[in-house]
């Protein structure tokens, strides 16, 4: 019986991107022009190549399970990130950054006195090397625009 | 040529140098971390810098992260990188009979000695490497393009179809974005940003700094570094007890280094490689009774020999413009962002910020002179810290340094996405280094392959025509035969065993 391991997921996908890279490959054009090949002949190539490698790897065994506990925690870690950075023009960069670092903190056990202490430090540093010296500009929330 | 090496070093370049050797050891030093990541991290500062500064900060992280990987390796038995991967055998015990500050001093000096040496090679060979490069078209940059990347693939890690499909992967990113020739927009999803292509920065970013953060959320362990209840000066005499013996052994640092040096010219090999070879010849060569005096052997060969690689990895990455290991590859995206090609031209279209560059380096193994004759006792204090403090800040630090490339979020989630990419990838043992560096060299390799068949009116056998380019391909197809021969041998073996 095929056992579904975190090695197997892993090969699938990256044979799907294999399949949509050489499926949109084809689209353009690979024959020799007055320009010399087309802009499709390289990306066919590679195609080819990477499928002759991946043959031989896809049938190998896979010995790295399916470990659900480190999945979730993955998984969590991005909600967590995604969510905000998806709301960065509304949230601000700064209160982004805030809750990652009281976010991490927080996973790595930090206590939730020194947790605090730590993030405010990080943000009041990171505004005056990266904005102040450096004059980069962030992603302000809404409302101070 | 000599006063082109220190005519870009001011008070703020020097200070950024000292800086970037401190740091680097201290990097190396605590476990997790790497002098990839030391690079990784400094790298968003490189924007807002003067070519002359960033670099020679970089170029401080470089070979002060060589010599701090020592320090877990004897004090911990883990080691700090890769090129520490031997140091422990003799050093640990060293340290365990309580002479810790010997073990380091004697480490941190073959290190400086190594770094040296490694210095003095690429003065010496990189000129002529370059002029000969010089000959190079796009017929004959292509094969080496292509000899480049399937070193680093095959010899990256210990399956070659991974490193082959890690490499393959890289290059199909490198396709996004307008095509070099004729600029049809190829794989952006009808987006403009997409059209711009993947730029390689936020992915080395993501994919050598992220899958280390999410490992500490999954294994939340830190490491405790043993007192070696010494006093400052205690500790400093057992550095000057190993500088005496490093000076007794010169014979070993010398040999080591030009291992060292002519290994990590070679790329893909990596600093792992010198180090274990040196060790084992060192271990073959050096006959002695006294078992201290062997296990002093068994340290300064493996640290005298990944120190000088960082000199012999520079080469292929200065004069062809091929990095070999991940710290170089991201000091090809510092040049870059300065607007400096690293190639055969480098030297004569930007002798400054060469020289400068190697002058960097002479100033960044002088700090280290002083930081190991001094500094030891307080890198043991200092590399106390906790790594799960470090952690949320180098996260936030990857965002920041992603975002800075060109003020925009859309790096920022290329930093996160090839990020998971590469732990899972890690998790796998698909190498990463192929990757990253199939997308540095993508763009020259698609464009010097199709430039080739234009000249040659669409005839591939151009390439067997050309002597350099024929030369390179015939090392290309030897060095492909015997990892076949290699595999079929392993394919028997199985069967036979089955």
């Amino acid at each position: 019986m095929l056992k579904i391991t975190e090695e197997l997921l892993f090969k699938t996908l990256i044979s799907i991107v294999f399949f949509i890279y050489f499926y949109l490959s084809l689209k353009f054009p690979s024959i020799p022009m007055q320009e010399g090949y087309g802009a499709g002949l390289f990306p066919i190539i590679i195609s080819v190549s990477f499928f002759l490698f991946a043959m031989k790897d896809f049938f190998t065994n896979d010995r790295k399970e399916f470990n659900k506990k480190e999945n979730l925690v993955l998984l969590g870690f991005l909600i967590i990130i995604f969510i905000p950075i998806f709301f960065i023009d509304y949230l601000g960069m700064y209160f982004v950054l805030g809750l990652f670092l009281l976010y991490l903190n927080h996973v790595l056990k930090i206590s939730i006195i020194k947790n605090t202490i730590i993030s405010l430090v990080s943000i009041i540093i990171i505004h005056f090397v990266f904005v102040k010296i450096f004059k980069l500009s962030f992603p302000e929330i809404w409302f101070m625009e | 040529m000599i006063d082109l090496l220190f005519s870009n070093l001011n008070i703020l370049t020097i200070s950024l140098i000292f800086f970037g050797v401190a740091f680097g050891v201290l990097v190396s030093a605590i476990p997790g971390l790497t002098t990839t990541i030391g690079v990784v991290l400094l790298l968003p500062f490189s924007f807002y810098l003067d070519s002359a500064s960033s670099l020679g900060m970089l170029m401080g992280v470089f070979v002060g992260g060589m010599a701090g990987g020592a320090i877990p390796a004897i004090l911990i038995n883990i080691p700090g990188n890769p090129a520490s991967i031997v140091t422990n055998i003799n050093g640990y015990p060293l340290a365990q009979s309580g002479k810790g500050d010997f073990a380091l001093g004697l480490a941190m000096i073959s290190s400086t000695l190594g770094a040296l040496i490694g210095l003095i090679v690429l003065y010496l060979i990189s000129p002529e490497l370059s002029d000969f490069a010089l000959k190079f078209g796009a017929v004959e940059q292509c094969a080496l393009v292509l000899l480049g990347l399937s070193l680093v693939s095959a010899l990256s890690e210990k399956s070659v179809m991974k490193g082959y499909i890690s490499m393959c992967l890289g290059l199909m990113i490198a396709t996004i974005g307008l095509d070099p020739i004729t600029a049809t927009p190829r794989f952006n999803f009808g987006t403009v940003t997409m059209q711009q292509g993947i730029s390689f920065i936020p992915v080395m970013i993501g994919m050598f700094a992220l899958p280390t953060i999410i490992e500490s959320l999954i294994i939340t362990n830190d490491f405790k570094f043993p007192s070696l209840n010494k006093n400052y000066k205690e500790c400093l005499i057992g550095v000057y007890d190993a500088l005496k013996e490093v000076i007794q052994s010169k014979f070993n640092i010398v040999r080591s280094s030009i291992i060292g040096s002519i290994i990590g010219a070679v790329p893909g090999t990596g600093s792992a490689i010198a180090a274990t070879l040196s060790y084992q010849l060192t271990k073959k060569l050096e006959k002695s009774e006294d078992n201290d005096r062997m296990s002093s052997q068994g340290i300064i060969s493996p640290e005298a020999a990944n120190s000088s690689m960082s000199g012999g990895a520079l080469i292929p990455m200065l004069t062809l413009g091929i990095p070999g290991d991940p710290v170089t590859a991201v000091m090809l995206g510092a040049l870059t962002i300065h607007g400096l090609e690293p190639g055969p031209l480098m030297i004569s279209t930007f002798p400054e910020a060469y020289y400068g560059l190697l002058g960097s380096f002479a100033v960044s193994v002088f700090f280290l002179i002083i930081l190991t004759l001094i500094g030891i006792p307080f890198f043991l204090k200092a590399i106390r810290i906790k790594t799960k403090y470090l952690m949320p800040v180098i996260f936030v630090l990857c965002i920041i340094g992603s975002f800075a490339l060109r003020n925009s979020m859309f790096d920022v989630w290329i930093m996160i996405i090839f990020g998971v990419i590469a732990f899972y990838m890690r998790r796998n043992g698909y190498p990463i280094l192929p990757l990253i560096l199939a997308l540095i060299l993508g763009k020259i390799l698609e464009e010097q392959f199709r430039m080739s068949l234009i000249i040659s009116l669409g005839d591939p056998l151009i390439f067997f025509k050309k002597p350099i380019s024929l030369t390179l391909l015939i090392i290309l197809g030897c060095f492909l035969s015997y990892i076949f021969a290699k595999f079929v041998k392993n394919l028997m073996k199985e069967k036979k065993n089955v």
